[in-house]
Order: structure tokens, then C-alpha cells, then sequence
């Protein structure tokens, strides 16, 4: 042990001292007076370490419980415990675990929850890397000790041990080279054996993680670059380099958390409100694995497109989403029950899932080299829309509102019979009925559906509570000139219990749709209200109805207008416009029906 | 030319109505109407089709003055003015002066009334009905029943027990499950055996203060209408709850027993106000 200390604290006065073993040196380490070399040293370790395979990590979902840790491998669904009570989130890089729990720093293997070593530390883990031989780790500063990095091998040996005195993101590790994101924007690259920094490269947007995917090595948090032969022109914004498309999304999620912070032992907003990627090579560029995005809101989630960040699919969860990664063709997300589910990124369809066998605090997920087949027939989107909006979720508004807007948009007429479900649910909130109301105006097919609906009236003995949306279906099959609306909309018109905007969009709908079949029922309508019409939408209403009268009733209708138009008890609000329509100033609107 | 087409159409409209009244006079065998009434009728009819809503006000308070069948002479005018449409004041004035004439042939014109936006009118509507009968009338009250406003819903059941509608117990049932209680005096008045039997069976599920109503009205049927034995029943009902408003209620029928109406029943109320005497919540 004590050889072991001299051996770190060699290094340490190594690296302060500048001996470099051999290799470029840049500089001390965080040094800001640096000036940007242009890339050359960071394309130099690039070259250098081109020829190394990164290994993937393990396909693991770790769990925070009271008594400690709950793990299931994501491909056997074989769990694994470990029984101390820990300080703060797990993480997982590669094939090993890294935890803290009553000043110790702990490392499991990932697969089975095995313990490999551990150390007495201060500071919680904030972040963490490992290229297969050894694990870097960086700790918070706590009580007076200052934020650290620490190499150790798998058998325990601490071989390099760093001070940091500025604020660091969360490093990773590649083949014995530390990449540590720091002041937001620069990736400083140190080699463990030599303990100097041999390269920097300043990046051009916030940047606080340096993480392995898909065996590539990644920098960044709003946005992503990639290390590869194009990260020497980084500094002037010429890296291989992905972001999302600036899509409002419902709790506006982030994909990476600021690196740099050690996570909490209980899950929070960020958690439940995420995005998830996989970052994939795209041509000479950088884009996402299947061209898909994902997000999270509590109990659902979505997949987007890439490009434009359009809703490809939407599934509901048994329980939030605490955690989660995305790999290769799909997209894992860890509940709080416990439970971990796969998604197929194309469709959203179930590809299984395994379980941690325990509700839990927090979630973390590495699916680095996952693979699942999912189910054959995906359901198509609008009918996943249909069954994932569900208003009597008032703590999931928000969201519905988001998925609302995607129903709308989607052509198939059961879109319009899930709108017309939502309109006759009372529980429907009153800003998303107004969503729902407009939406259903502006639909042009599921005719058949609106008929029914219009089929239905206020019945007090029949428990019929709610009048369907006469309004919007009256705008909608009018656009779509469906004359099998007129009898229903006519009776419409008659019922009080609808309001004199629906009753107002009813008539104007009947001004072209109405038949001589109609007649009776708009009659009827203008001869209780002509006198009566306490509002703008009644008069207008009104007016509609009597050019519907005049063209379905000729003559006798025209008189019936007529003596409206001069009788001293007609609203006078009306009386000039049936003045006007009678004497041919405003001519019917339409001659058809 | 538009004030002549009118004066033509009022003098049609004046002999038809005359012509209906002396019909339905000779048809009841009384005498025709006499040369003053023919004068009343005339400037009710006049007042009706006037252009001036104080005009038109005052004639269908004048009609409500008029004896039954002169009115009736006024009807037609009085029915198709109010289809054509009247302020709400002015309709409301109306439908209670048809109520008041209670011509059959006003049930439909204020049947539609029974779909006006403005309660109050829905609600004069359905009092009209009662009054004016017929198929139309009860068509319309069983409607009422499903009316939003919960007044028109009530004034609607009663009504249909007041018409005898038999033909809508059912819809009375529905009522009565939807909280409608003044559904349960007009089951009471209208039910067969079976239905009275359903009824009964809702006792329990439904405030003792609203089937009561029902009981008290079978209980006071006519012996024709309702055997004794059936009345038996509901009072073995009553007195199965054994509480202190169902003795009450038991007091009471004893109290109005027709002297003249079954002894059989007669003791069996006796014996369940004895056997009820001292119920919770009871007489001490």
C-alpha cells in the first residue's frame, strides 16, 4: 500500500514538474493561458490513438434502493445486489460500476455486481471512464479536499492521481488517455502514463462530458462532437459535430446533464423530463442511430425524427422513466418500479423487457453494445396516440397537449374518432378541448364518426351530460359538403343545451348543406328566435338560417323572411339583414344542396 | 299592396275562428255567439295580429277573460301568432293564456317552446301543457323529462301524472332514478299493480320523504284502480321500515282514511301504526 502511495504521489510531483516521459507536452494542465494551437495537438493524439479499438461497455441498468443497489443485465435479465447504503448516483463506464458509500469508492463489475476494488475517498463520484484496464474517476471536492481524478487498475492500484482546481466535467478514458471536459469548452487529453496533458482542443459549444457510444468517443452537452480525424479543425467550428433539432418539447428536456456533478441518490425533474440518442455515423458526418431521437415526460415517451424532430411514435409507461440509454436500433428506459423496457426505434414497438425485481430511487442504463428484435407488427402511430392520450392524467397536461397537436396532424379517420372521444369526455381539460374543438374543425375525413357523434343529444334520463362538438363537426362536414349532416345539425339547432357558437356554426353549415327536408326545423328555429336572440352568434345564426329558408323554401320562405324582416318584433339587430336578404342587397350565398 | 294582403288575411283568419267557435258551440249544443261576443272576439283577433307588442299583450289578456268557447274562437290566431314568434315577455304572457284557455290545438305551437334556449319559457311551456292536453302535451312532457334545467324536469313528471300518461311510467321510472322526486307522486297516480309493485321496491334506495308521495297517492287510488289487496302491500312496505317518519306517514293515512273505503285496509293501517307506535325517531 505504501509503495502504492509513493508511486502516485510520484506521478503527482511528475505532472507538476512538467516531466513528460517523451510525449508533446502542452503545458501545465488546466493551464488557461494557453493558446489554441489550431488543432494540432489534439489531431496529433487523434492520429495516435486512431488505431484503437474502443471497447463497447456492458449492457446494464443500475438501481438505487435504501439498502444500496439493485443491477440486471439488460440481456440476460440476471440481477445482481450490492448492500451498502450509497451517497450518491452510481455510474457506469464500460464494464464496471463505480459507487461511493460511507467514504469508500467502490467498483463492481457491471455484469454481476462482483466487487473489484475499493478505496477510501472523499467526494462523491461525479463522473467516470474506463478503457478496459483501468477506471478513471473523478470525485466532487468535499470537506477542504479538492475535486480529483483517479486512475486505478483492476486490481486496485491507484496509478495516477490529479488534483483539480478548476471546474471539470465528467472525463472518460481511452486507451490509457484521460479526455477531461473543463470551463465548459475545452477537452484536455492526458496521457496516465506520463500524467501530462498532451493536447487541448477548444470546442465551440458547451461542453462538460466526454463519453464512449457505439465505440466512438464524444465531447459535449448542448450538442455533441466526435473525435475523429475531423477534431483538429474543431476550433473553428469544423469537427464532425450533431445536434437536435430545436423542437419545443412538453417540460423542454435536455439530453446530456452539465457534467461535472455527482447525481442524487433519488431521482429528479431532469430524469423523468429527458432525451435520449445514440449518435451514429451519418455519411462523412455525425447524426443518430436509426435517425431518431427520444424523449421522455413522466409516463411517456416518444420517439422524434432526427431532421425535422417530428413524432414517429408514442408509448406509455407503466411508471416514469427514471433513467434510460439508447442503443443500436432501439431505446432501453428504466422505470421506477423497476422495470426496464426496450423500444424499437423505427416504431416505438416493444422489444421486452427485464426487471430490477424492486422499485427504485434512481435509474442509471449503459446498452453500449445491445441488441433486440421487437415485436412484428407495430401499431400504426395514430392508434399509439389514441390510447397514450389520456385526460384524466392532470399531472400529464403538458404532454397531452404536445401528443394532442400530433393526433390532429395525423390523416387517418381515427384520428378523428379519438378527437370526438375526447370532446365528449368531460374530463377533458378546458384548454385541451379548445385544442380538440379547433382540431376537429379543420379534419376532412372520419365523416362516419362525425355522424354519429351529431347522432348524440343532451338526454338528462339517458346520462348524456355532454352535447357533442356541433360547432367544430358543423365547420368540418360542411368543408367536406357531407349532405347527410343536415337533418342532424338542424335538430342541432333546437337544442338548447348547445351553445350559441355551435348553434351560430350549425346554421352556417346548414346555409349550404340544409335541404327541403330540413325545412320544418329551420323554420321552427327562426320563429323562436327572431324575436328572441339575446346574442351576436344567435343573430348571426339566424340569418344564416334564413337564407337557408329562402333557398330550400322559395317563395313561402322568402314570405317568411319577409314578414320577419318588417315585423317590429324582430330583434332590429336582425331586421336590417333580413331586409337586406329579402330584397336581393345580399343574395344567398349558395344555390346548391 | 302589403297592408291589403294583411287585411284580407285577418278577415280570413276572423272568419275561420268564428266559424270554429259557432261549430264548436253547436257541437257542446249551446247557442251560437252572441252579437257581443262576435264583437269581442273580433278585437281580441284584431289586438293579436296588431303590429304593436302592447297590442298583441292585451289580447291574449283579453282572451283569458273570454268564456271558454268564445276564446276557443281565438285560439287558431292566438296559436299561430305565438309560432311565429314573440319576445319572451310577450310568449310568456302567451303560453299562460293558452294554459288558461287550455285548447287542445295550443299543444303543439307550445310544444316547441319546450326547446328555447331562454328556462323560463321551457318552464311556462310545460305548465301550458298540463293544461292544454293531449297527445301532444304528454309527447312533449316526456320529453321535458331529459330537460337540463331541473325545474322543467319536475314540472314535466307531475304534469304527466296530472295527464294520466300512462303510456309514460317508464319514463317517470327513469326519472325517479335520475332524482327527479316529483316523478314518484305520478307513479303513485298512474302505476298498474306491477309497475306499483317496482315502485315499492325502491324503497330504501330512494329518501322515504319522496316515496311517500308515491305511497300516499296509491294508497288514495280508487278502489277500482287499485285492489285492496295491492294497497295491503304497500302499506306491509311502509310498516316493514319501521321508522319513525314511515309511522308518521301511516298516522296520517289513518287519519284521511275514507270512511266508506275498505275495512281491510282500513286494519291493516291500524295495525301498523300500532306496530310502528314507538319507532326511532317517532311520536314518544
Amino acid at each position: 500500500m505504501m509503495r502504492g502511495l509513493h508511486a502516485v504521489a510520484c506521478c503527482v510531483a511528475c505532472a507538476a514538474l512538467g516531466c513528460g516521459g517523451g510525449q508533446t507536452r502542452i503545458g501545465d494542465l488546466f493551464n488557461t493561458q494557453w493558446q489554441d494551437d489550431g488543432g494540432r495537438s489534439i489531431a496529433a493524439v487523434q492520429g495516435k490513438l486512431s488505431g484503437q479499438a474502443i471497447p463497447r461497455g456492458a449492457n446494464v441498468a443500475v438501481g438505487v434502493v435504501d439498502r444500496g443497489l439493485v443491477g440486471v443485465a439488460l440481456d440476460t435479465g440476471k440481477t445482481w445486489t450490492f448492500s451498502k447504503s450509497v451517497d450518491a448516483r452510481p455510474w457506469i463506464a464500460g464494464d464496471v460500476v463505480v459507487v461511493t458509500a460511507g467514504g469508500k469508492l467502490f467498483a463492481l463489475e457491471a455484469s454481476s455486481g462482483r466487487q473489484l476494488w475499493s478505496l477510501p475517498v472523499a467526494g462523491k463520484v461525479r463522473g467516470a471512464g474506463d478503457d478496459g484496464r483501468t477506471t478513471l474517476v473523478s470525485l466532487e471536492p468535499s470537506a477542504g479536499v479538492p475535486g480529483k481524478l483517479i486512475a486505478v487498475e483492476r486490481d486496485g492500484r491507484v496509478t495516477r492521481e490529479i488534483e483539480v482546481t478548476v471546474p471539470v466535467g465528467s472525463p472518460t478514458l481511452v486507451a490509457n488517455h484521460a479526455f477531461i471536459p473543463w470551463q465548459n469548452q475545452y477537452v484536455s487529453v492526458v496521457d496516465l502514463g506520463s500524467g501530462d496533458e498532451v493536447a487541448r482542443v477548444v470546442l465551440r459549444h458547451q461542453t462538460t462530458q466526454a463519453f464512449v457510444a457505439g465505440g466512438a468517443l464524444f465531447f459535449g452537452e448542448a450538442g455533441i462532437t466526435r473525435f475523429d480525424e475531423r477534431i483538429g479543425a474543431a476550433s473553428r467550428d469544423g469537427a464532425s459535430k450533431a445536434v437536435l433539432p430545436d423542437r419545443e418539447l412538453p417540460g423542454k428536456p435536455r439530453w446530456l446533464r452539465a457534467g461535472g456533478i455527482a447525481g442524487k441518490v433519488t431521482s429528479d425533474a431532469f430524469d423523468r423530463n429527458r432525451i435520449y440518442a445514440m449518435p451514429a455515423a451519418r455519411g462523412d458526418g455525425l447524426g443518430f442511430d436509426e435517425g431518431r431521437y427520444y424523449a421522455t415526460y413522466f409516463r411517456i415517451v416518444v420517439g422524434l425524427q432526427e431532421e425535422t424532430g417530428e413524432l414517429a411514435w408514442a408509448r406509455r409507461l407503466d411508471t416514469d422513466a427514471l433513467g434510460g440509454a439508447a442503443y443500436e436500433g432501439g431505446l432501453a428506459l428504466c422505470e421506477r418500479t423497476g422495470r426496464v423496457g426496450f423500444y424499437e426505434a423505427g416504431t416505438g414497438a416493444a422489444a421486452g423487457e427485464v426487471s430490477l425485481g424492486t422499485a427504485v430511487r434512481a435509474c442509471v442504463v449503459q446498452a453500449d453494445r445491445l441488441t433486440k428484435t421487437a415485436e412484428p407488427r407495430p401499431e400504426p402511430v395514430v392508434e399509439q396516440l389514441a390510447k397514450v392520450i389520456d385526460v384524466s392524467e392532470t399531472d400529464m397536461v403538458m404532454m397531452h397537449a404536445f401528443l394532442l397537436r400530433e393526433l390532429i396532424a395525423q390523416p387517418s379517420p381515427r384520428a378523428t374518432e379519438r378527437l370526438i372521444e375526447l370532446a365528449f369526455d368531460a374530463r377533458t381539460p378546458p384548454d385541451l378541448m379548445a385544442e380538440v374543438r379547433k382540431g376537429l374543425a379543420s379534419r376532412r375525413n372520419g365523416a362516419e364518426h362525425m355522424l354519429e357523434a351529431l347522432g348524440r343529444r343532451y338526454d338528462f334520463l339517458a346520462g348524456v351530460l355532454m352535447t357533442p362538438p356541433v360547432g367544430p363537426l358543423a365547420d368540418a362536414l360542411a368543408a367536406m359538403k357531407e349532405t347527410r349532416a343536415a337533418p342532424l345539425l338542424a335538430e342541432h339547432l333546437n337544442d338548447p343545451a348547445n351553445s350559441t357558437e355551435d348553434v351560430k356554426r350549425a346554421a352556417l353549415a346548414l346555409e349550404t348543406l340544409a335541404t327541403q327536408a330540413e325545412r320544418e326545423p329551420l323554420e321552427l328555429f327562426f320563429s323562436l328566435y327572431r324575436a328572441t336572440a339575446h346574442n351576436e352568434d344567435l343573430v348571426q345564426a339566424l340569418v344564416a338560417v334564413a337564407r337557408a329558408i329562402i333557398r330550400v323554401g322559395g317563395s313561402e320562405g322568402r314570405e317568411l323572411v319577409r314578414a320577419a324582416a318588417y315585423d317590429l318584433m324582430t330583434v332590429p339587430s336582425l331586421q336590417q339583414p333580413l331586409r337586406d336578404l329579402v330584397s336581393g342587397a345580399e343574395k344567398p350565398r349558395t344555390t346548391g344542396g | 299592396m302589403r297592408t291589403r294582403k294583411l287585411s284580407a288575411w285577418l278577415c280570413g283568419a276572423l272568419v275561420v275562428a268564428l266559424a270554429l267557435g259557432v261549430v264548436e258551440a253547436q257541437a257542446q249544443g249551446t247557442r251560437g255567439p252572441s252579437a257581443e261576443q262576435e264583437s269581442r272576439v273580433r278585437a281580441v283577433i284584431a289586438q293579436l295580429t296588431s303590429k304593436e307588442r302592447n297590442d298583441v299583450r292585451d289580447g291574449y289578456v283579453a282572451m283569458e277573460s273570454l268564456d271558454t268557447e268564445v276564446a276557443a274562437a281565438c285560439v287558431q290566431t292566438a296559436n299561430r301568432v305565438l309560432a311565429r314568434g314573440l319576445p319572451v315577455d310577450l310568449a310568456t304572457t302567451a303560453l299562460r293564456a293558452l294554459a288558461k284557455v287550455g285548447h287542445e290545438s295550443s299543444s303543439r305551437p307550445i310544444r316547441s317552446y319546450l326547446v328555447h334556449r331562454h328556462t323560463e319559457l321551457r318552464r311556462e311551456a310545460v305548465k301550458a301543457l298540463v293544461k292544454t292536453k293531449g297527445p301532444d302535451a304528454k309527447l312533449g312532457l316526456r320529453r321535458a323529462l331529459s330537460d337540463g334545467d331541473a325545474m322543467v324536469r319536475g314540472l314535466a313528471a307531475t304534469g304527466l301524472g296530472e295527464l294520466g300518461a300512462t303510456e309514460h311510467v317508464d319514463g317517470l321510472f327513469m326519472a325517479l332514478d335520475h332524482d327527479v322526486a316529483e316523478a314518484a307522486a305520478s307513479i303513485g297516480q298512474l302505476c298498474t299493480a306491477d309497475q306499483c309493485e317496482q315502485y315499492a321496491s325502491r324503497t330504501g334506495r330512494i329518501g322515504f320523504d319522496v316515496m311517500v308521495t308515491g305511497f300516499d297517492q296509491i294508497l288514495f287510488r280508487d278502489p277500482k284502480q287499485m285492489t285492496d289487496d295491492q294497497k295491503i302491500r304497500i302499506i306491509g312496505r311502509v310498516r316493514e321500515l319501521g321508522t319513525g317518519e314511515a309511522h308518521r306517514f301511516l298516522k296520517d293515512v289513518q287519519g284521511r282514511w275514507p270512511q266508506d273505503w275498505s275495512e281491510r285496509v282500513k286494519k291493516a293501517v291500524d295495525l301498523a301504526v300500532q306496530s310502528t307506535q314507538g319507532a326511532p325517531g317517532g311520536e314518544p
